[in-house]
């Protein structure tokens, strides 16, 4: 009986790749079977106490955001941000208003990049007091500061426009009486590093900034932030259209109540929101994952989420289609329904789900829905390994040989390990030394640092042919055990962190460290040829590079090649100052996986070498002779 | 003529008797409002209404029942309260929103946010062992008297004794017996109208006459910060009961900045007819605190008072009799105008008070936190010493190690004195009293870390994802007297501005005892996940368990009868005496 069920274990087993490769495209139905109303929920509120649009704004002044968006166009020049002029005056505006402001100065220095040079900003900060509330909690209400001069590439993304609401909301709250938590407005420069300088320097934590970030210590503080929201938007009146930003740092989400009261109060006023420029369907939920795989924050927002302070940005998409001032009004009313709803808040937000994947803007699939695929891509690299556990590491025929010709069966894996591992780690310190040598042949970071990152890709791929005694010595099977065990946990940790990062990475890699070692119909030489691109596609750069080309619309090489570099660099610098995840989790785990299934290649290319003649005798006879004790028994 | 004379006698007989029964100790009340402009826009209302009694017997009072005392003006309830419990002096103060002291100056009586009851019990002799039990008893009693639900500061786990930083304010009875304090504080304890109405059924006129006719609880609770406060305290004649209600409202957001203010606009109520029940020594009063140095209040003030004061550290005061006025002039009401257009002077560049306190919380995650306090001695030439009282609770572990003290940059500091006690789990708070010396124009930065627990899971309350609050730290000192002390600072060994005026020659500058406190903290504490499934699964676990218990016991026992005879032969001692000798026993 039991001979009988092991037989059809086998069997089965012995079509684990099919099988595998059915699995992932399985998964991949799945996922997008996911994207449809049909299989996903409709959002609600599950924290009652937000009922976001029930009360009716009272925000009617149009007139104070047409007052200050006069004095900002003045005044929001880049020469006034850069002397700190823009700031002072912030500040006294705030204080005119009545609110406790300051502004706090910060340098920024990153050799790596600027050199010598060390960047000076200053960010304007203006706490206004909730009336009847002893300072205890609070909300930020943000935006960061980006002047342009008009005719400027970046005149898109200028924020006069939220400058302006934000001054005019400030005056206007300032003057109600129903607040429960204190709104800190907060003006930061130089995107990410000034918001960084000030977010620390509230926690008190600035030391942990350094050496690349000195902050001073703000003059007035509030309590415990609860919700924070950015905005940023050009013009008063472009809040027919806007964007939706979830993602933070290392793909983690806001609270998904939070989302659902800023989607329901925006549908509210009709204003239209969308999320990652795109409404159809599979490719929304494609775009969520990829946000959320690359580890940056999607808009400033994401680096509340790191302090465990929810987060959404808000941002202006498009021109602005009239500027009436029904239009000015809407982006008042908008902002202060939402401030009413996290007002009500009694507790820290809690309910609802952290984790969620949003395939339309009002529409969520649960974790319980979204982690299964992932859980049947592991499923086909755990058969695999059982596979090749049950297949046994045996030699050839004499699967009962307890001696191979290479020592023992763990021995030569290991060491292949440690060195997969030691090609990780070099792409994760290496960087700083390409970027340092490019900049001595004038060559500019992001290419130097992409090249440099190649040629360690190119080492690691030529690995094998440089020790192919190493990859002869193993085990086919025992390397295929260690290539899916490793790559299987890997994902399976990281899909923790960040499930988009283990999901994206796992559909390239599963299936080609399922067939790495190909089909056995095929002769050699093509097996060979095929599995070594696929390998080539699906490793960390390749995927990069075929990523730009993919998102540039297949058009250019030339663009997509910058745009590699641009990621690489943003990734690695994000690592060091955002302290995101996605570029040492792609060395330090995704290289390493790789390597083992790229050396499955190789090991499957060359047979195991029937070892030199004499060895290859006494390996026989100590091998007869420890078996015939074995025969007798 | 006979029975004439025997009736005179009777009855002088009978005067005598009930003249001796109903012994009436000699009462007082007193009440006066003070009005303060704040700068920026702040209007400060300061009610106070004095109770005083004068007792023959001091010992009497706080040991014996009061019952056979006849009350005419003092709150019996208060009195009994003290006698009940033999506490000697308490001070409830219920308060919501933060008395901002860098802006506004010291507040006569400062209170931290929520609630804070702290009490003198008598602790000599066989009372000792009932301090526990007569505190707890007095927490209930106060907080079922002004309707607040203060009951958890009965248990150990919030209370505690600090040495140094709160003194007796009354005088001790009969000087030397010895007192316990206990203080203890709930920052979360909202206020309200519910607490103002019992506490305003105290009041002799309650708010049908005099300056209890301002008490509109509408616009007093919309309010940047308001307290009720109740202290009683024994004086050298007898006992004393001060019922106070502070409030500082924000002109900006009550009438939109306009310039002009009266008692009027912002209460809507006005003072009608005078509290004839007031016949203390100060009467009925309306005292407007103006300052004359160093940043004077230029604030045009009508009418003209009747009479007016210089006090000490630049502050001026105007006093409007209400009983007065109001007899004299045959006004329908009075009423006191303010005049002065204000702009916003942001708070650095207002001339600051000698010592400013802030608190703030530092580190991230839900496991390690930290707090700093930073205490400034703005004092151009003099060095000030303070006390720092702390108090942390056991949920969150403070790490004593961690307690650093710097001066100015990074200069390490020592404190002269420290009291500290670890905390005890379920039993106590941690409690750090540190006495430093902060030399002249330097901040001082008193820093420390806690692990925050994981407490069990039937220990959180019902809003567990709220956090958890850190209470103020007290900062207690003495002022310098030629530092400018922005309004409206007072004596607080004085009772009110009432006794102040009394006396004049209050107009030299004397040091002042101040106690300050600072933000309340609210803490991210770890909690598990009581989210739906959570419940869930307690539940079904909850209903399988009680479901499968009794069908395991019915599966499972077997049910006999058992001769009961043996059992109780061997259950008396002499049949166990044998049971145990039996294996002795010779066969």
């Amino acid at each position: 009986m039991t001979g009988k069920i092991e037989t059809t274990i086998k069997v089965f087993l012995s079509y684990h790749r099919f099988v595998g490769i059915l699995l992932i495209v399985g998964a991949i139905g799945y996922m997008v079977m996911l994207s449809d109303p049909q299989f996903n929920n409709r959002c609600y509120i599950s924290e009652k106490a937000l009922s976001p649009g029930v009360v009716e704004e009272q925000f009617n002044q149009v007139n104070f955001i047409n007052d200050y968006y006069a004095d900002v166009q003045k005044m929001y020049t880049v020469k006034n941000l850069e002397s700190g002029k823009f700031q002072k005056w912030l500040e006294e505006e705030m204080q005119k208003i009545g609110l406790d402001a300051y502004t706090q100065n910060f340098t920024f220095s990153y050799p790596l990049i600027l050199g010598e040079k060390k960047l000076q900003g200053i960010n304007a900060v203006g706490i206004s007091r909730a009336y009847r509330a002893a300072r205890t909690e609070a909300l930020v209400l943000m935006t960061p500061l980006r002047a342009a001069d008009s005719g400027a590439a970046s005149h898109e993304r200028r924020t006069d426009g939220s400058v302006a609401l934000m001054l005019a909301l400030a005056k206007f709250f300032r003057r109600q009486t129903h607040w429960a938590k204190d709104t800190i407005f907060l003006f930061t420069e130089m995107e990410t590093v000034g918001l960084q300088a000030w977010l620390y320097a509230h926690h008190g934590e600035s030391s942990l900034l350094k050496p690349s970030i000195s902050v001073s210590d703000p003059p007035h503080r509030s309590g415990s932030i609860q919700a924070a929201v950015a905005l940023e938007f050009a013009g008063v009146s472009g809040w027919q259209r806007a964007r939706l930003h979830v993602e933070g740092v290392n793909g983690v989400l806001p609270n998904l109540d939070l989302v659902n009261t800023v989607v329901r109060i925006a549908g509210k006023h009709g204003v239209r929101l969308e999320l990652h420029g795109s409404d159809r369907q599979p490719a929304l939920l494609l775009r969520s994952l990829l946000y959320q795989a690359s580890g940056s924050p999607a808009s400033l927002h994401g680096l509340f989420l790191p302090f465990d302070i929810p987060a959404v940005g808000l941002s202006g998409e498009g021109r602005a289609a009239s500027s009436s001032s029904s239009a000015t009004r809407t982006a008042g009313a908008v902002v202060e329904a939402i401030w009413r709803s996290l007002n009500n808040l009694q507790e820290r937000f809690h309910q609802s789900f952290f984790f969620y994947a949003l395939p339309a803007i009002d529409r969520y699939v649960s974790i319980g829905d979204y982690t299964p695929p992932l859980g049947v891509v592991l499923l086909a690299l755990a058969l695999a390994a059982i596979d090749s556990l049950v297949v046994g590491f045996g030699d050839g025929d004499a699967s009962t040989k307890p001696k191979s010709a290479g020592g023992g069966v763990v021995g030569p894996v290991a060491r292949l390990c440690v060195m997969a591992g030691c090609f990780g780690l070099l792409a994760l310190v290496a960087p700083a030394y390409f970027i340092r040598t490019a900049a001595a042949f004038r060559i500019d970071p992001g290419a130097g640092m992409l090249i440099g990152l190649l040629a360690v890709q190119a080492m690691a791929a030529a690995f094998p042919l440089m020790f192919p005694n190493m990859i002869v010595a193993c085990h086919p099977g025992a390397l295929r055990l260690a290539a899916c065990l490793s790559l299987g946990l890997s994902l399976g940790a990281v899909s923790l962190v960040n499930f988009g990062l283990a999901f994206l990475s796992a559909l390239p890699l599963a299936p080609v460290c399922l067939l790495a070692a190909g089909p056995d119909r095929l002769p050699a030489v093509l097996r060979f040829g095929i599995g070594a691109v696929a390998l080539a596609a699906a490793s960390p750069i390749g995927l990069l590079l075929g990523g730009c080309y993919a998102a540039g619309g297949a058009r250019s090489l030339v663009s997509a090649w910058t745009c590699a570099e641009y990621g690489a660099l943003q990734g690695y610098v994000e690592g060091q100052l955002l302290g995101s995840f996605t570029y040492r989790l792609n060395c330090l785990m995704l290289l390493p996986c790789w390597l083992l299934a790229w050396c499955q290649l190789f090991a499957r290319a060359w047979p195991r070498p029937a070892a030199p003649a004499a060895a290859a005798a006494a390996a026989e006879e100590t091998s007869t002779e420890s078996e015939e004790p074995a025969k007798d028994k | 003529m006979y029975m004439t004379n025997l009736f005179v006698l009777v009855s002088i007989f009978l005067l005598f008797v009930v003249n001796n029964c109903v012994c009436v100790d000699e009462e007082d009340f007193s009440e006066e409002l003070v009005l303060s402009d704040l700068g920026n826009g702040y209007s400060y209302f300061g009610f106070n209404f004095v109770f005083t009694r004068q007792v023959n017997d001091f010992n009497f009072v706080i040991k014996a029942t009061s019952s056979h005392k006849h009350f005419n003006l003092f709150p019996r309830s208060i009195s009994d309260l003290a006698a009940r419990f033999r506490v000697s002096e308490f001070h409830l103060t219920l308060s919501q929103g933060y008395w901002n002291h860098a802006a506004w100056g010291y507040a006569s009586q400062p209170q931290p946010q929520g609630a804070e009851l702290w009490a003198w019990l008598g602790s000599h002799g066989s009372e000792s062992d009932k301090v526990e039990s007569n505190w707890r008893e007095f927490v209930s009693a106060v907080s079922g008297m002004f309707c607040a639900s203060v009951n958890a500061m009965a248990t150990g786990a919030v209370a505690t004794s600090p040495a140094w930083s709160y003194r007796p304010e009354g005088l001790s009875q009969r000087g030397r017996e010895p007192r316990t304090l206990r203080l203890a504080q709930i920052v979360n304890q909202g206020v309200c109208t519910e607490n103002l109405t019992p506490w305003s059924r105290l009041l002799p006129c309650k708010k049908q006459a005099g300056i209890g006719q301002l008490l509109n609880a509408v616009k007093l609770h919309d309010s940047a910060y308001n307290s009720v406060q109740v202290h009683f305290k024994p004086t050298h004649r007898g006992l004393a009961l001060r019922l106070a209600f502070t409030a500082v409202i924000d002109r900006r957001i009550a009438q939109l900045g306009k310039a002009d203010w009266s008692v009027h606009s912002l209460l809507s109520r006005a003072v009608s007819l005078p509290c004839s029940l007031a016949t203390g020594q100060t009467g009925s009063r309306l005292l407007v605190l103006k300052r004359t140095a160093p940043d004077p209040d230029q604030s045009a003030v009508q009418p003209e008072p009747l009479q007016s004061y210089n006090l000490a550290n630049g502050l001026k005061l105007l006093d409007y009799n209400l009983t007065k006025m109001l007899d004299d002039e045959a006004k329908d009401s009075v009423d006191v105008k303010f005049n002065f257009p204000w702009t916003w002077v942001p708070v650095e560049r207002l001339q600051s008070p000698p010592v400013v306190a802030q608190k703030y919380q530092i580190g991230t995650g839900s496991e390690m936190g930290g707090v700093v306090v930073a205490i400034s001695n703005r004092h151009p030439s003099q060095a000030i010493n303070v006390i720092i009282l702390e108090i942390v609770p056991w949920q969150l572990r403070m790490l004593f190690h961690t307690l650093e003290l710097t001066l100015g940059d990074n200069l390490a500091h020592k404190a002269n004195k420290v009291h500290y006690q670890q905390s005890v789990d379920r039993v106590r708070p941690a409690k750090l009293e540190l006495l430093v010396t902060v030399p002249p124009r330097t901040s001082l930065r008193v820093s420390y870390r806690f692990t925050k627990q994981l407490v069990r899971w039937n220990e959180f309350p019902p809003d567990a994802n709220h956090g958890l609050y850190l209470p103020p730290t007290v900062v207690s000192f003495v002022a310098p007297s030629d530092s400018s002390l922005r309004l409206p600072v007072l004596p607080q060994t004085v009772l009110s501005i009432a006794e102040l005026t009394a006396n004049r020659n209050a107009t030299t500058p004397e040091p002042i005892f101040v106690r300050l406190y600072t933000e309340a903290l609210l803490v991210n504490a770890p909690k598990p996940d009581f989210s739906m499934p959570y419940n869930v699964l307690c539940l079904v676990c909850t209903v399988l368990a009680i479901g499968s218990g009794f069908m395991h016991n019915v599966a499972c026992k077997l049910a006999s009868v058992s001769n009961p005879n043996p059992a109780d032969k061997d259950a008396t001692l002499m049949g166990r005496l044998k049971k145990m000798l039996t294996p002795w026993r010779r066969q």
